[in-house]
């Protein structure tokens, strides 16, 4: 009976999840009521349905539309669209696919195996070190951008302000809210991604299409040879990056995808492929993700720290079950730990099963004349985003950053990086801080403890990399003027 | 809109412009110290960076010796977007069966695609279907009709 549940689960994930404009939060949103019906323990297997079915929902929107439903997905639209335009959109589809199942698959071992000694090494982290860590993680965002990094910088930092308007946790302060009480929250991550890749593309795809510019061609579904071949070691690196990150409490999972891709992008022999279509752009990010999304459950079990909002429903869940997330649950509560377990990796294969065959719909529905699209997906991006909280003002947000990602994509600005800062904004203030008010002002921690030491010397490293030959780029360009 | 100036320069200023201005929004809130940092602490620095990449973007632009044109299609951008934000006020009173329409048509007006048939069966299949997934299946919080 709980299979029935969560094969229904991974099923309207993935439908909803496919709707333009309908990322994982939204999608968990909108199909919880369903779950009122279903006896608690089904509940809580037909959530991880539906979480893992709108994941793969969203990659799809982010490979064949260019648009993120949340912060992982990003990544996947920087080379997956590529692909897509490219008419490999099917590979990039199937790729997407096979890499989560195989990360899953790996995941949901290391958890069976190693979920003490895992959670132990997640314990060792501490404040300076998470902010380190996200240091790491936003030079990795510019090492993302394809543009100029003079550019990339500020965009971070816009994006961090951005993060951390709302109500500061700390003082109770109300940050960049301008007395608007839509904002007293903070600006959710959906509007703001939505308007700047959603609207913003396809007013820039408008302008193109004037111009008689072909958007949507289509080639074999199924990757070649040479795609799978380059896949594979991307995907196994994704998922060891995916699984280390993702037993962090707190977020390590986000920065998964991310750091999957510039680890991709540096160590490939051709770096300049990234960001026009490079396979290993889309397999390795995407295994990273799954990964993640499944380790995460290790500090959720163990310590009860949920990573995300939809985490906390289903320790919200458990909670109603009896069952206090700590580490004594696998002991206590063995039969539901396996439990989860067993139906992550049925999940993952209920999904495999789903997703594969539909590939073909889905390219299909995309060959629409793009003038018959257009419309359509507008109007599912202003559902989604109006349906995330109800509020009228996020539908505001989502326009004003149409205009602005429209403006972006003029000057030549990535919006990559401002999604990144956006994201990790809010937590990077608070472990700098908890780190801070410790130390009594002093930024020693950062350099004394070994692991903020390591992230912090690799981003210094990672920039420097970066910055020379751009400095000796520009000497050149000086000596021929 | 057309544009000679550089698009370092553009978005130079645009960065130094949104720095100065949430630097000064965020003089208003408490600086705190380092030990114990106020709501307005970072909110600074991060505006104070951005003025600084602004303005070594901005001068990257100026020294740049390459024509470049930009053209930014204001109607399209602003209608679109204005739109889009209307969508939400238009929802909640007027409901789903005038909001969704008005946002086909008008986005495929300003579009430049300007088939009175196909605009029409768009909206109508559109609408259905919305109606079908977030209204009656999911018993979504969404107006059909006008309150």
């Amino acid at each position: 009976m709980n299979l029935f549940y969560c094969f229904i689960g991974a099923m309207l994930g993935t439908l909803i999840g496919v709707l333009p404009g309908l990322g994982p939060v939204a999608t968990m949103a909108i199909l919880l009521p369903i779950t009122y019906y279903v006896p608690p323990a089904g509940a809580l297997i037909m959530l991880a349905g539906i979480y893992y079915g709108s994941q793969y929902g969203g990659s799809t929107t982010s490979i064949l539309m260019n648009m993120p439903g949340e912060a992982a997905s990003v990544v996947t639209c920087l080379d997956g669209h590529q692909m897509a335009r490219k008419g490999r959109g099917g590979a990039a589809l199937a790729i997407s696919a096979l890499g989560s199942f195989f990360a899953g698959t790996v995941a949901t071992i290391l958890i069976a195996l190693f979920s003490s000694p895992l959670a132990h090494v997640a314990m060792q982290f501490k404040s300076a070190d998470y902010f380190s860590l996200m240091v790491f993680g936003l030079i990795a965002a510019v090492v993302l951008s394809n543009g100029s990094i003079v550019k990339a910088m500020p965009m971070l930092l816009l994006g961090l302000l951005l993060g951390l308007a709302g109500t500061d946790v700390n003082s109770g302060e109300m940050r960049y809210t301008f007395g608007v009480e839509g904002l007293m929250d903070g600006i959710d991550f959906v509007p703001v991604a939505m308007g700047l890749f959603g609207i913003a593309e396809i007013i820039c795809n408008l302008e193109e299409k004037a111009k008689g510019g072909s958007i949507n061609r289509v080639g074999s579904l199924w990757p070649s040879r040479e795609e799978i071949r380059r896949s594979i070691p991307a995907a196994i690196r994704g998922t060891g990056i995916g699984s280390l990150l993702g037993v962090l409490p707190g977020g390590g999972a986000l920065l998964a995808s991310f750091a999957s891709y510039a680890v991709e992008k540096k160590i490939s022999r051709t770096p300049q492929q990234f960001g026009q279509g490079a396979v290993e752009g889309v397999a390795g990010p995407e295994s990273a993700n799954n990964a993640g999304a499944q380790t995460c459950f290790i500090p959720l079990l163990t310590l009860g720290v949920p990573p995300n909002a939809i985490m906390a429903l289903m320790v919200g869940a458990m909670m109603i079950q009896g069952i206090a997330p700590g580490p004594l649950v696998m002991t206590q509560h063995p039969d539901l730990f396996w439990g989860i377990i067993a139906s992550m990796w049925i999940g993952n294969i209920i999904l495999l099963v789903i997703n594969l065959p539909m590939i073909g719909v889905w390219v299909r529905l995309l060959q629409m004349p793009y003038q018959v699209l257009y419309p359509i997906i507008l109007a599912f991006c202003a559902i989604g985003v109006y349906t995330l909280n109800n509020s009228v003002t996020d539908l505001m947000i989502a326009a004003i950053f149409g205009v602005l990602g429209y403006f972006f994509r003029k000057v030549g600005c990535e919006p990559t990086p401002l999604l990144l800062g956006f994201v990790l904004g809010p937590m990077m203030e608070d472990n700098l801080r908890r780190t801070l008010l410790i130390s009594g002002g002093s930024p020693m921690p950062f350099f004394e403890r070994p692991i903020s030491l390591t992230f912090l010397v690799a981003s210094l490293l990672v920039l420097i990399i970066l910055i020379l030959p751009n400095v000796r780029r520009t000497r050149v360009d000086a000596f021929r003027e | 809109m057309v544009t000679r100036l550089n698009s370092d320069l553009l978005a130079g200023i645009f960065f130094i412009i949104t720095g100065m201005g949430t630097g000064y929004i965020a003089s208003d809130y408490a600086y705190g110290s380092s030990g114990q940092m106020g709501p307005g602490y970072l909110p600074f620095w991060l505006s104070a960076l951005m003025v600084i990449f602004g303005i070594a973007i901005s001068w990257r632009g100026l020294r740049a010796t390459h024509q470049q044109v930009i053209v930014f299609g204001l109607p399209l951008v602003l209608i679109i977007c204005a739109t889009v934000a209307a969508f939400g006020p238009l929802l909640e009173h007027l409901g789903m069966i005038v909001a969704v329409p008005t946002l086909v048509v008008v986005s495929r007006l300003v579009g430049g695609h300007r088939n009175g048939k196909e605009i029409l069966i768009i909206s109508v299949a559109l609408t259905a279907f919305c109606a079908l997934v977030f209204v009656w299946a999911l018993n979504g919080a969404i107006n059909l009709w006008p309150k």
